[in-house]
């Protein structure tokens, strides 16, 4: 395929990705989320962006993001997701996680250099 | 935790969430092709690559769905509705399966209310499993549940460490003659450890204190809560007094409704001083012993520890205790007694009933997944797996079990007042008989349970015969009908198990009731009446109170004759002996004989007959040489002679050269003092008014309180209890009676457990015989259907229809008479577990079952006589012609 290139999304990062996004951007649409994520990652992460939504939903019945109904910047309804306060609670704790797991991988990979 | 609940909360909703989502991947789309469109794709190449970056909308929408809800529930969710589905289509096979399985769960659910009401439920005490109740067990004798002594009480008391509390029970009769009718009542005086052996605190007031178990402040009483609401109308009992035997006691509290102890009929309790005389008394057995047993101590190491303790007992007291040890009883089988093994035996009983439908029914769905393999193999090429289809059928019989399961459990509900109206008026329960929240959990457990024994067996087929559809539908057909056959089987042989095991039984009660019991129950009342040591302390009072009061009652018209008794038949009370007929004293090694101490009259009112000698008379006093009657069993016993008439024999009173002899003055027929199914024990019969030879204390209270017994010749033997109270007031005002009853009654009562099992096993036993009749019926019906096209070729070539008929007879009889074989066997080997029921009849009565296989063996033609008939009336042209 045309993407080896790319790397494939982890799972569980998608639900990262998301959290920090609305809560960089504020209230965001389904497409505006993908289209921030590809941005922000120079096109550099596969993102089927159709895998999007099952995640939004996930988040949603966690309770970690809230959905409301409302109107796109060209006037079409859209469905807007927001962070809750859980959900900020929520991505502090990943963000520490990742940082901690990530710092520890590289270490570990420098070691064995 | 969330999460899964909202998922759960979705299933099965298709709400506005899932059109909003078709708006918002629209809208996602439209605008990926408005970028892309940007970048210069013409408006088709930009639709078409804006649906790739997305993944595809239909696969978008699926994940979400799964996402939304739970997969595996929203199958469930489908099956549960499809299989509602099925079920209607097919009323008429659902209504069949549903009726039977109604009837076998009614009758399960109905068992169980009972079971856990008596087996189950725990008695109304703190930590009722650490109760147990001990009883002396007198080796020579063989018996193990004995009274307790006091002095063997206090030894256990101070010797035991494995044992938290223990307390002594002495129940007594006492009049209570203190605010309104003077009432029989029963009195525990309960020793110290009371309290923290039953662990229970009154409802109101207090328990007794350590200074009201020494002797002089025992002058208290706690009284049941039936008490005091139907004498004292639940008023404050602060300084209240009642007077029990002519003695003041304050009342100090009132225990719970619940609080049955030791039985359910106590009605006062007051405190037991030991005193100095209760600490050498290690011979008279008067007392009910219960412990409670430590905590974290298992029963077997307290019961470990109290053999020891017994043994020790042995070596220090040889005088009298060389024959005892202790028996340990947990206090629930104390309480229920034999309940337990019929309980159990009936819950196995109602089991295979279940399991006979369950059997029916898996013929029935068996059969049925044949009529369905078209619908079944058109889901297995739309590319159902078959573990899909299996769980699919399997769905459609939980339904179906839930279904008969809820139709049954209405059935046990609306006849619960028939369960409570046959229940006898002494039959123990704590807890009401009812079909409450346990008793449904246990039926949905049994509906799920039933739904997937039945289920599996022909979804399995069924799913099989659909893959074989293809290749040949006659080919499946022939194996499912031999698992029809099977399942016909094991029909019948559950079936046989469950009539012989009726056969057998009703046997064993028509056997018991038509054995004579050595007495004349028609028209004899009896009724208790203890007179208060208070004022009949000295003998010669309460023989002027008996002479007195029996010759009113004799003068009564309509009484044949009159007299008392301290122990009668098929109460359950005794009283044992040892006795010697030569030169010395007896031992404790010496014979023994059950007493009976009667007043002139008993023999004759109670209808014993007498084959040697006379009975008592006025003439028998207390200044009066010495006279027994003996029954024929003691007379053959002691002197191998039928008449010993004249012969002497001794109790024990008196000692050395002056031992008290008593003279034979008549021997009378024996009598089955225990029930008829039990034999008649050896008897003497003592004049009340000759007891001081013999010695110990507890005869002088026997004597007081003995149970009153007038043959009468009316026709309603209770219109005699009216003239027989009033004659008892004319003697002593202060003087009530209780627990009038028929001796018939009492002799009833003593069959009641037989006659309800006998009852409960020939309702099962013809249920499941009817549905194992359905089932050889059903599976010859569908044996025909399914040859239907050899049969017609067998008669077109010239075949007799009888040789076609005798045929289809044959190949349904296969599994009919295995069944029978097994059955008999299972039944022969099941009569030998239940022999204590089976009074009378041989275990496995070859005759009986014999009668039961060929009965069954008949039915069982009988019901593949109109298949087979059908058989041999096909018209070979028309089948041929319309067979497929």
């Amino acid at each position: 395929m045309g993407h080896d290139d790319k790397a494939d999304i982890l799972r569980g990062t998608l639900d990262l990705l998301v959290l920090k996004t609305l809560d960089t951007l504020g209230p965001q649409h389904g497409y505006g989320i993908a289209q921030r994520i590809q941005q922000v990652s120079g096109d550099m992460l596969s993102l089927n962006q159709g895998t999007l939504y099952p995640a939004l939903l996930r988040l949603e019945q966690r309770g970690w993001i809230a959905s409301r109904l409302g109107t796109s910047d060209n006037n079409r309804r859209a469905r807007f997701y927001s962070l809750t306060t859980a959900g900020r609670r929520q991505l502090r704790q990943e963000t520490e996680d990742w940082v901690r797991v990530s710092g520890l991988i590289n270490r570990i990979l420098r070691a064995t250099d | 935790m969330r999460e899964w609940l909202m998922r759960a909360m979705s299933v099965g909703r298709r709400g506005r969430r899932d059109r909003d989502l078709d708006d918002e991947l629209r809208f996602h789309v439209d605008e990926l092709c408005r970028a892309f469109e940007r970048r210069g794709y013409d408006a088709h190449a930009a639709r078409i690559a804006a649906e790739r970056e997305l993944g595809g909308v239909g696969r978008t929408k699926q994940a979400w769905r799964d996402q939304r809800t739970s997969p595996p529930l929203e199958e469930l969710l489908q099956d549960v509705r499809y299989g509602m589905r099925v079920l209607w289509r097919y009323r008429g096979m659902t209504a069949a399966a549903a009726l039977m399985l109604a009837g076998a769960v009614a009758a399960t659910t109905a068992l169980f209310s009972v079971v856990d009401a008596v087996l189950l439920a725990p008695l109304p005490y703190a930590r009722a499993g650490q109760l147990v109740v001990l009883f002396e067990n007198y080796l020579t004798l063989h018996a193990p549940d004995v009274s307790v002594t006091p002095g063997s009480f206090l030894e256990w008391q101070s010797r035991a460490h494995t044992i938290a509390a223990m307390t002594a029970i002495d129940q007594r009769q006492q009049n209570l003659t203190s605010d309104g009718e003077p009432l029989q009542v029963n009195v525990a005086a309960v020793t110290r450890g009371f309290a923290a052996t039953v662990g229970v605190q009154p409802v109101t007031g207090r328990l007794f204190t350590d200074r009201e178990f020494e002797a002089g402040n025992e002058r208290v009483a706690i009284i049941s809560h039936a008490l005091w609401t139907t004498r004292y109308g639940g008023a404050a009992i602060d300084g209240t007094s009642i007077v029990l035997d002519d003695r003041p006691y304050a009342v100090v509290g009132v225990m719970p409704a619940s609080f049955l102890f030791p039985t359910p009929r106590q009605q006062i309790w007051v405190p037991r001083p030991m005193t100095a005389a209760d600490r050498e008394n290690r011979t008279g057995h008067t007392l009910y012993a219960v412990a409670r047993v430590r905590d974290g101590v298992s029963i077997a190491a307290a019961e470990r520890e109290l053999h020891d303790i017994a043994a020790a007992l042995r070596r220090d007291y040889p005088d009298s205790n060389r024959e005892w040890d202790i028996t340990v009883m947990p206090a629930r089988d104390a309480l229920i007694g034999q309940t337990s093994d019929v309980l159990a035996a009936m819950m196995g009983a109602v089991a295979l009933l279940l399991l006979v439908a369950c059997a029916n029914v898996a013929g029935l769905l068996l059969t049925h997944g044949l009529t369905r393999s078209r619908e079944l193999a058109v889901r297995a090429a739309l590319g159902a797996t078959r573990l899909r289809i299996v769980r699919q059928l399997l769905t459609e019989s939980v339904l179906l079990a839930a279904l008969g399961a809820a139709l049954g459990v209405f059935l046990a509900w609306a006849a619960q007042p028939l369960l409570e109206a046959l229940r006898p008026a002494d039959f123990l329960t704590w807890k009401p008989i009812a079909i409450d929240a346990r008793a449904l959990s246990f039926s949905a457990i049994v509906a799920v349970a039933c739904g997937v024994l039945f289920g599996t067996l022909p979804a399995v087929a069924a799913s099989r015969a659909n893959i074989a559809a293809a290749a040949s539908t006659r080919a499946a057909g022939r194996g499912a009908s031999r698992l029809r056959h099977a399942l016909v089987a094991v029909e019948v042989a559950l079936a046989v198990v469950l009539v012989a095991g009726a056969a057998l039984l009703g046997q064993a009660l028509h056997h018991v009731v038509a054995i004579d019991p050595g007495v004349r129950a028609d028209g004899v009342v009896t009724m208790t009446a203890s007179l208060p040591a208070t004022r009949y302390g000295e003998d010669a009072r309460v023989d002027v109170f008996y002479r007195t009061l029996f010759d009113r009652i004799r003068a009564i018209p309509g009484v044949r004759a009159a007299g008392a008794v301290q122990a009668l038949p098929f109460s359950g009370n005794t009283s044992v002996r040892p006795y010697a007929t030569d030169r010395s004293a007896p031992t404790l090694e010496s014979p023994v004989a059950h007493y009976r101490i009667v007043t002139p009259g008993y023999v004759e009112a109670m209808g014993i007959p007498l084959r040697a000698g006379r009975t008592f008379t006025d003439r028998d006093t207390a200044n009066a040489p010495l006279v027994v009657l003996v029954n024929e069993r003691l007379a053959r016993e002691a002197w191998g002679d039928p008449s010993p008439i004249g012969a002497r024999i001794t109790f024990g009173g008196g000692s050395g050269a002056n031992v008290k002899w008593a003279e034979v003055v008549g021997v009378v027929g024996d009598v089955r003092h225990f029930g008829p199914a039990a034999p008649a024990p050896a008897e003497m019969y003592w004049p009340a008014e000759q007891i001081d030879a013999v010695p110990g204390e507890t005869l002088r209270r026997m004597r007081r309180g003995l149970t009153l017994v007038v043959s009468t010749d009316a026709a309603d033997p209770l219109a005699i209890v009216a003239p027989v109270r009033a004659a008892l007031r004319s003697v002593d005002p202060a003087q009530p009676v209780a627990n009038v009853r028929t001796l018939t009654s009492m002799l009833g009562a003593s069959l009641w457990l037989s006659r309800a099992a006998t009852w409960l096993l020939t309702i099962f036993g013809t249920a499941a015989l009817a549905f194992a009749l359905l089932g050889v019926f059903g599976a010859a019906s569908y044996g025909v259907a399914q040859r239907r096209r050899e049969l017609a070729v067998r008669l077109a070539l010239g075949a007799a229809p009888r040789a076609v008929a005798s045929l289809v007879l044959r190949g349904a009889m296969v599994g009919a008479a295995a069944g029978v074989g097994v059955g008999v066997l299972m039944a022969a080997a099941l009569a030998r577990s239940v022999s204590g029921l089976l009074v009378g009849v041989a275990p496995g009565d070859p005759r009986t079952l014999v009668a039961v296989a060929a009965g069954l063996g008949v039915a069982a033609t009988l019901a593949t006589w109109a298949p087979a008939r059908r058989a041999a009336r096909l018209d070979p042209m028309s089948t041929l012609r319309n067979a497929d």
